[in-house]
């Protein structure tokens, strides 16, 4: 009931730094709490042959395992004795990779497998079982070292002896945790090395432990400090399993699992994290399936070369995969459900975009990048934090409350402010429709996040979406707005802030986001030609468009921006193509949820002369999101946590009527020109 | 590295008994006053990383207390020499209570709640209360 009690107010500014920091809603899907981190060197690191980090790892052929060539050894799991459990899941999934063939991911044709490829896939696996001596995961990867291989053959391994390793073990807790420069403590990398299954059912230590950690951290998070980098132990490691799919290999921390197979949803979790790698540079995992964690499926940190290729991640309560201050890093031919949180949520990425200085020097480029994934079923398909210079293409998002969110809030722990440069190009992002706000939700939603949208940037510079098919987001295709910075966190930004920030005029005018942001060449409210919905479109209920051979299929608004402050500048829309496939059915910027935004409404096209307009209906309106879900209803109340109606039906424009008058009442009171006045005055 | 050094939990206790003193009736019916951890699940001595909506509603209100003031730790910078915030844990208190009331809350992370709320603390007319 916020906006309504701002409409009787004398004093506006309260509607500011509501409004602000309403904005944090979304952003905040990408926090977590982690040990003070540091972005990794990007040079690649010579002490060991090949060279560990640098690029993004290449992958080892699995045929290469069994010819015998180097570098590294290969350490194989298996189930059964002698690995015959292993060898029979095998030939049932062959069988059926041959009759029916499987589905990498829910958007794309089945695959088949002929039978010269099932016949040289059993023989490989025939050739490793013979040398198959561990029956854990972990205790093979504890096994490695440098350029080793550890082979999981087929099988569900939830690793017995790790789900028995206490969790807040007196040998680690307290005695190995660290403080932060106020005395909050988090689990060091040595606690992590001391006691790898405390939290973790799989952990990979990369380096040796030296020193301890620098209390308090360094503020400047470029390079791990030397004091704390041991030498590698497991760099250059490829983890991968051997079936003709992800899910022949199982990575299981879920307990009381309701139903049978691999989508089955676990009624509670053994641990924190299914694997987590530290530290371990050219670390390769391919073709396996990460399922139940109380936290985060996979989980990276202080990675540089990090390459995830068929790999899914389903049912971890919070983040399907987690990449933290790590560079050179890429996800591929992925998929994931059930995430409360987000499935994949690269944060805290190394500043090589607009910010970056001489210790990226082949900057800019990206660091991160998502690829060929479905991220779908969750309350977030993709979020990050402070996700510099991430780009995600060639993917389906869809099904999700929110599809994409990236945002600048500086939720402790996440270096790198402003975020920037994102690239979100030629994906396919729709039906992001999922109302997780209801008793006992099929994915218990952990952050609060609007129904019905398909990007949000939260405070994002010189970011590029361009080339995406967005479509059937009921209620905004994409939306974008600034987070002013008195409201990134209650003590500014964490660690350095590096020059190249792009708000003329920051940070001395409090306003470092949102500006320099291009969208072009998208196709909205519009499918493609012979487009049809996956199958999991529906997945926990999903509200979607009919899925029929009609092209058009509406977002509720295609580009919603904020408009908020003057010295936004440089965010235009241009080249765009509307649900009739021409520009002018294009829409944008967009009402301000259940009130109208301030005419002109026109999407500025010019980058060069873009600025902010400061529309009051549009931060009021944030205001009162600002306060979370409730269950209010009224014309000038939030109407986030609601499935919006769907576009181009007569209860659309219906509903617009009594919304309209409440905003005409706001935009024409005084309180509607201080909120732009305060946000802006405010600076760290 | 040295836990027993560390005046975060310390602190939070303190904050708690004093906020929880001032409570009157609300202290005694959560009746907790030696309560020594916050709500929620407890990793590495804190219950910030995981403490939900389910476990404030079960939790006394010393115990809430002491959970607020666990959050407003860990999310002040890490490199921030003090743990202050523009929310104060009143404020916070309230804010939970209000975001745990609806449908579907059950496993709403607190912290994620409290960011959002920390962020709206410079411009509120009563988070300083």
């Amino acid at each position: 009931m916020v906006a309504k009690a701002l409409l009787k107010r004398r004093s506006g500014w309260l509607a500011a730094g509501a409004a602000a920091a309403l904005l944090a809603v979304p952003a905040l899907a990408g926090a977590h709490l982690e040990r003070p981190s540091y972005w990794p060197d990007p040079a690649p690191d010579t002490t060991v042959s090949p060279a560990a980090g640098g690029e993004v790892p290449d992958a080892r052929s699995l045929a290469s395992a069994v010819r015998g060539k180097g570098p590294g050894k290969v350490l194989v799991v298996c189930k059964g004795d002698d690995a015959e459990q292993s060898l029979a899941d095998l030939r049932s999934s062959l069988r059926e990779a041959r009759s029916k063939g499987f589905r990498l991911r829910p958007s794309q044709p089945k695959i088949r497998f002929s039978r010269r490829q099932a016949e040289r896939l059993l023989w490989i696996n025939r050739e490793l079982a013979e040398d198959c001596e561990y029956d854990s995961v972990q205790q093979a990867v504890s096994d490695a070292g440098n350029n080793d291989r550890v082979l999981i053959m087929p099988g569900l391994y939830d690793e017995p002896r790790s789900r028995s390793a206490p969790e807040n073990d007196p040998a680690c807790n307290p005695g190995l945790l660290q403080k932060d420069a106020s005395g909050d403590l988090t689990p060091s990398y040595e606690y992590q090395v001391t006691c790898p299954n405390d939290q973790n059912l799989i952990y990979v230590q990369g380096r040796a432990v030296v020193g301890d950690p620098l209390e308090p951290p360094l503020t400047n998070r470029q390079g791990i400090p030397a004091q704390e980098l041991g030498a590698c132990l497991r760099c250059n490691l490829q983890i991968e399993g051997t079936g003709p799919k992800p899910e022949d290999v199982i990575l299981d921390g879920g307990t009381d699992y309701q139903g049978e197979g691999p989508q089955a949803k676990p009624g509670g979790y053994a641990k924190h994290v299914v694997m987590r790698v530290d530290r371990a540079d050219g670390f390769v995992g391919r073709n396996f399936l990460l399922r139940g964690a109380r936290e985060h499926g996979f989980y990276n940190e202080e990675v540089d070369g990090v390459l995830l290729d068929r790999v899914k991640f389903f049912w971890a309560a919070d983040y399907g995969h987690l990449s933290f201050t790590s560079d050179h890093n890429m996800v591929k031919n992925c998929e994931g459900f059930g995430a409360g949180d987000a499935v994949v949520y690269p944060g805290a990425a190394p500043e090589t975009g607009s910010q970056a200085t001489d210790f990226y020097p082949d900057a800019p480029r990206a660091n991160t990048v998502i690829k060929k994934c479905d991220l779908h079923g969750s309350a977030l398909g993709y979020s990050g934090s402070m996700g510099n210079a991430v780009r995600i293409t060639n993917n389906h998002i869809y099904g999700n409350t929110t599809g994409i969110a990236s945002d600048t809030l500086s939720a402790a722990g996440h270096p790198g402010f402003p975020a920037d440069s994102s690239e979100i190009d030629h994906n396919f992002i729709y039906s992001n429709n999922l109302d997780l706000f209801i008793p006992d939700p099929p994915v218990e939603p952990l952050v609060p996040v609007p129904i019905g949208t398909g990007i949000l940037y939260a405070g994002m510079n010189d970011a590029r979406v361009h080339d995406n098919w967005i479509f059937d987001n009921w209620r905004n295709g994409t939306m974008l707005f600034s987070i002013p910075d008195s409201f990134t966190s209650g003590g500014g930004a964490e660690g350095d802030i590096f020059p190249g920030v792009s708000c003329p005029g920051a940070p001395q005018n409090g306003i470092s986001t949102s500006c320099g942001n291009r969208y072009f060449n998208n196709h909205v409210g519009r499918t493609p030609r012979g487009f049809r919905f996956p199958d999991t479109i529906a997945m926990f209920g999903n509200a979607h468009a009919d899925d029929d051979a009609r092209r058009t299929k509406p977002n509720g608004t295609d580009f919603w921006w904020g408009e908020f402050f003057a010295a936004n500048t440089g965010n235009c829309w241009f080249d765009n193509t509307g649900s009739d496939g021409t520009a002018a059915s294009v829409t944008g910027p967009g009402a301000a949820g259940r009130l109208p935004a301030n005419p002109p409404q026109v999407l500025p096209s010019n980058c060069a002369t873009s600025l902010g307009s400061d529309d009051s209906a549009k931060l009021t309106y944030l205001v009162e999101c600002g306060n979370g879900p409730d269950e209010d209803t009224g014309p000038a109340d939030c109407d986030w946590w609601t499935l919006p109606v769907r576009p181009g039906s007569e209860r659309t424009a219906r509903a617009s009527t009594p919304r309209a008058a409440a905003a005409r009442t706001l935009e024409r009171s005084p309180e509607a020109e201080e909120p732009h006045e305060h946000g802006a005055g405010h600076t760290h | 590295m040295d836990a027993g050094r560390s005046s975060g939990p310390a602190l939070a206790l303190l904050a708690a008994a004093l906020i929880v003193g001032s409570c009157g009736a609300e202290d005694r019916a959560g009746g907790d006053r030696a309560a020594a951890e916050g709500v929620g699940l407890v990793v590495a001595g804190s219950t910030a990383q995981f403490a939900n909506c389910g476990d404030w509603r079960r939790g006394t209100v010393a115990q809430r207390y002491v959970t607020v003031a666990d959050i407003r730790g860990q999310l002040t910078p890490q490199s921030s020499l003090t743990e202050d915030s523009d929310l104060s844990d009143r404020s916070a208190y309230r804010i939970f209570q209000s975001s745990c009331a609806t449908d579907g809350a059950d496993q709403l992370r607190l912290y994620k709640v409290y960011a959002r709320a920390q962020a709206f603390a410079p411009l509120s007319t009563d988070a300083g209360e």
